[in-house]
Parts: C-alpha cells; sequence; structure tokens
C-alpha cells in the first residue's frame, strides 16, 4: 500500500513537471521574443566584464564566440534561407538567378547577414578579444567578414590593428594589413613594405607558420615586380592561408567578380 | 609531527568515504564533457575550448571540495564531541587543526591529480594532443585551493556553517576581482581627484588581508603557450607559502582560545 502511495506520487511529481514546462513554453510564445536575442544586444563594458569573470575570461571569450558562431550559423542556415525561400515564393526580383550560395552581389542571405548579423558581429568579437586578447582567431574572423561580408574596412582595419598591437609575433595581422593597405586603400610601395618586413620577421601564426608567401610578396615588391604580379602573390597568398573551404570558394568567385569589374587594380 | 599523521590520515578515509566527493566528481566530468560538446562548435578551436573549459571546470570543482568539505571538517567534530576523544589522547589542538587539514590536502591533491589525468586522456581522445604540461596550472589550482580551506577552517570555527560558506565564497570572489578592478583604477587618470579614489585606497588596503588569488590562475598561459619566468614561480610560491602560514597562526590561535561546549 505504501509502495503504491509512493509511485502515485511521483507520478503526480512528473505530471505536474510536465504541465509546468508546457506552460513555459506557451507563456513564452506570448511574450513574442526569445530571451536569447535580446541577449544578443547587450554586453556589458569590457573591463566590468574581466571582473565579473573572476579571473576566467578566457572562459567567457569562448562562450561568446561560441555564441557568435551559433548565431552566424542561425542568420544564414535558418532565418536567411527562410527569407530566401519567402523570396522565391513570392516572385520578384530577389527571386529570379538567386541560389542558396552566397552571391556577392544581390543576394537575400548576404542582406540578411548585414541587417541582422553585423551589428552584433563587431560588438562581439571586440568583447572576445579584450576578454582574451592572446585569441588568435577572432581577429581574423573579424578583418575577414568585416572586409569581404560587411565591406567595412575600417572595422576590418581595426581588428588587425588589434592583432599587432596584443599578437605582435604573429604573421597574419602585418601581412593581412599591407593587404588593404595596396588593394584597398592603393596605398605606395614604401607604406606597404614595412607590414611584410615584420609580417616576414614573426615568429608565430595562428594557423599556419612560416608560410613562404609573405617572403615572396616582399621580395616581390622589393624587386619592383608589376602590380599584376604582385596582386597574384597577395591573392594566392591570402587564399592558401584560409582554412574553410567555403570561404575559400567564396572568396575566389569575389575576386573573379573584382576582375570583371575592375573596382581595384590587380 | 606524528599525531598530526595520523590524525591526517583518519581525516583522509573519511573524506574519502564522504558521498558529496563523488557527486562533485561526477560533475567535474560532466563539464568535461560539456567542454568537448561545445569544442564541436567553436571551429577549429576545438582543443582550446576542452582545455579552457576542463581547467574551468577543474578549477570549480577543487573549489566545491575546499569549501563544502573544509568548512565541517572541524566544525563537524566540535558539533558530535568527537574532537574530546582525540584532545584527550595528549593530541593538542595545533597537532589536531593541522592533521585536519593535512588530511583533506591530500584528498585534495588525489582527486586533481586523477581530473588532471581524465582531463588529459580526454583532450588526446578527442584531439590527438597529450598534454603533460597541463600538470602546472593544475597544481596552482591546487595551491590557490589550499588558502580557501584554511579561509574555511577559519571560518567554520568562528561562526555556523552556512555563514562560514558565505564568508568563504565571498573570499573567493574579492581575490579574483580584486587583480582586474585594482588594474582598471590604475588606469584612471589623477585618480586622486575622481570618486574613485576612497574605493581604490581601500581595495589597496584591503589586499593585505584578502588574499590576491588571480596570481594563481594560470589557464589562459598554458593555452596560449606564455612562458612564464622562474622568477614569477618562486615570488608566487613566496607569496603562498606566507599567506597560508599567516591563516594557519590564526586559525591555530582562534582555535587555542576557542570554548569547545
Amino acid at each position: 500500500m505504501k509502495n503504491v502511495r509512493i509511485i502515485i506520487l511521483w507520478l503526480l511529481v512528473i505530471l505536474l513537471l510536465v504541465l509546468a514546462d508546457y506552460f513555459r513554453s506557451v507563456s513564452l510564445q506570448e511574450r513574442g521574443f526569445s530571451p536569447e536575442q535580446e541577449m544578443l544586444y547587450r554586453l556589458p563594458p569590457a573591463e566590468l566584464m574581466n571582473v565579473l569573470a573572476l579571473g576566467f575570461s578566457p572562459v567567457v571569450a569562448d562562450y561568446l564566440w561560441i555564441k557568435l558562431i551559433l548565431k552566424t550559423g542561425q542568420s544564414l542556415v535558418l532565418e536567411g534561407y527562410q527569407e530566401h525561400l519567402e523570396a522565391e515564393h513570392a516572385g520578384g526580383e530577389h527571386a529570379h538567378g538567386v541560389a542558396f550560395v552566397p552571391d556577392w552581389k544581390d543576394s537575400v542571405i548576404v542582406h540578411y547577414l548585414e541587417k541582422n548579423l553585423e551589428p552584433v558581429f563587431f560588438h562581439y568579437l571586440d568583447r572576445i578579444t579584450d576578454l582574451d586578447p592572446q585569441f588568435a582567431y577572432p581577429y581574423i574572423t573579424g578583418f575577414t567578414f568585416e572586409l569581404f561580408h560587411f565591406k567595412n574596412r575600417e572595422k576590418s582595419k581595426y581588428f588587425l590593428q588589434k592583432g599587432m598591437r596584443n599578437l605582435p609575433d604573429y604573421w597574419e595581422f602585418p601581412f593581412y594589413y599591407g593587404f588593404i593597405a595596396y588593394f584597398y586603400e592603393q596605398q605606395p610601395d614604401s607604406v606597404v613594405i614595412p607590414y611584410l618586413v615584420r609580417s616576414v620577421n614573426a615568429t608565430k601564426g595562428a594557423r599556419v607558420f612560416n608560410p613562404d608567401y609573405p617572403k615572396t610578396m616582399l621580395q616581390a615588391f622589393l624587386h619592383k615586380l608589376s602590380r599584376e604580379k604582385i596582386s597574384y602573390f597577395y591573392i594566392q597568398g591570402l587564399l592558401e592561408s584560409i582554412g574553410d573551404e567555403q570561404l575559400k570558394n567564396q572568396m575566389i568567385q569575389y575576386f573573379k567578380q573584382l576582375q570583371d569589374s575592375q573596382s581595384v587594380r590587380y | 609531527m606524528k599525531k598530526m599523521l595520523i590524525i591526517a590520515e583518519t581525516t583522509l578515509k573519511e573524506t574519502i568515504r564522504n558521498k558529496i566527493l563523488y557527486n562533485i566528481l561526477l560533475f567535474a566530468v560532466f563539464i568535461f564533457f560539456l567542454g568537448i560538446i561545445i569544442g564541436n562548435w567553436s571551429l577549429g578551436e576545438q582543443e582550446r575550448v576542452i582545455l579552457d573549459f576542463g581547467l574551468t571546470g577543474l578549477h570549480l570543482i577543487a573549489l566545491l571540495i575546499a569549501i563544502f568539505i573544509g568548512i565541517h571538517l572541524v566544525a563537524r567534530e566540535i558539533q558530535s564531541r568527537t574532537i574530546y576523544n582525540t584532545l584527550s589522547k595528549s593530541v593538542t589542538r595545533t597537532q589536531f587543526l593541522l592533521g585536519k587539514f593535512c588530511g583533506l590536502a591530500v584528498v585534495l591533491l588525489f582527486n586533481l591529480l586523477l581530473l588532471a589525468i581524465v582531463l588529459n586522456l580526454l583532450v588526446f581522445l578527442f584531439t590527438g594532443q597529450a598534454h603533460p604540461g597541463i600538470l602546472v596550472p593544475v597544481m596552482f589550482i591546487y595551491l590557490e585551493m589550499l588558502i580557501i580551506i584554511a579561509i574555511a577552517i577559519l571560518f567554520s570555527m568562528v561562526t555556523g556553517s552556512t555563514l562560514a560558506s558565505i564568508l568563504t565564497i565571498a573570499v573567493y570572489i574579492a581575490g579574483h576581482m580584486m587583480g582586474p578592478v585594482l588594474q582598471f583604477l590604475e588606469k584612471v587618470e589623477e585618480i586622486e581627484h575622481t570618486p574613485l579614489y576612497l574605493p581604490y585606497l581601500i581595495i589597496r588596503g584591503v589586499r593585505f588581508i584578502i588574499p590576491d588569488l588571480g596570481v594563481f590562475v594560470m589557464i589562459d598561459e598554458y593555452i596560449h603557450g606564455v612562458a612564464l619566468s622562474e622568477a614569477f614561480y618562486g615570488f608566487t610560491l613566496l607569496y603562498f607559502l606566507l599567506y597560508l602560514t599567516a591563516i594557519l597562526v590564526i586559525g591555530i590561535m582562534i582555535f587555542q582560545k576557542k570554548d569547545l561546549k
């Protein structure tokens, strides 16, 4: 009799928990927004986060990094694709000739990225690099996304400058900074060469260490090769340094389009 | 010395039988696996994330052991009156306290080494990289927790278990916050003319009493391969020895005067 009562009580507890969970989800739906989304747009200042992290700021940096990756994936895969499907279904200019592969000219995905991800992207990467200045990959991610996805050169340079300050021994940051100076700002060789020298003399790297192309680049500049040949070496080096195959293919498409539009001399 | 070692051995055997210890160790393994799962989302930074979460988990587990077992180490013996038995066998109060401290220190050491081996194994299984050097940050976590145990014992003799736990956690938080707060305040220009000057002076004064636990956290340096000088290790060890001795001496003085009735 006592055992039966205990079983009934346990079943009652389980039923109460299931009902409570159901009403919790209904309540969230009524609320109309996800607390997840709210959270993303509010991060305290870096100094305060450092204090609140109680010495574990690298772990907090990791958490923010993963959150950002998930948000980026969610924006691209779930929300962006959903909008793409709706646009295709509705018809109209965006629906024609737009595949679900980021097309840098006129893609619904890119529009969505710019609209929804860009405000948080810089903010999050800035905090991550403040909390863990030794974490190299966010600087590189900031450079690539800000320059190639969001077309924001100043923010891209910001991450590279921060990387050069916090990780002076890494070859990538002066190399990419020289890339921006050469291609986007059309700076003379005298401005670009010191960055290449610094890159060649570096002793560490974020992923690949001591590749040959910064040295090849420097030799190309010192021997005053043509801009076409120098451009070729720079782009080749940039592509070789990208580990992610999808990003690499996107970059190849991007440079092909630049070649057609001739908006950048190379 | 022999009596102290006997008390330490008894404490070791009692603590190993404590169920809280096994629950805490299970929690540690859970945190390690959480790090592995989260590491898969990190875009090529899996090793770093597993080590970050693993070492932080190890730190938290050691903290739980230090606080929850350390608080009750002496207090329980006083409450249950079993301390009279021990003290009646011509064991001094100093020997008793130090024996208890050493017993828990050994338990904590074994647990940390075991967890470090498990973490190393998991990192090797999932990333192919072994990390024998992980013992360095683990040893510094151990030193930090010895200080926490000493503080927990000190508070448990002065007040009840709940308040002692809260005060120990408060000291832990303050000990970790002090470094970054002082760093931030020292960057403020002409702080003497700002309202922050008084808090700055207070924190600088309190720094002598509350341990600066941030010096023992080496997770970042280990993960990024930043080499620390031998002088740093030497001075940190010196700081640890001096501070621990001071806390244990205070604890012994309080225990000598404590009315056990």
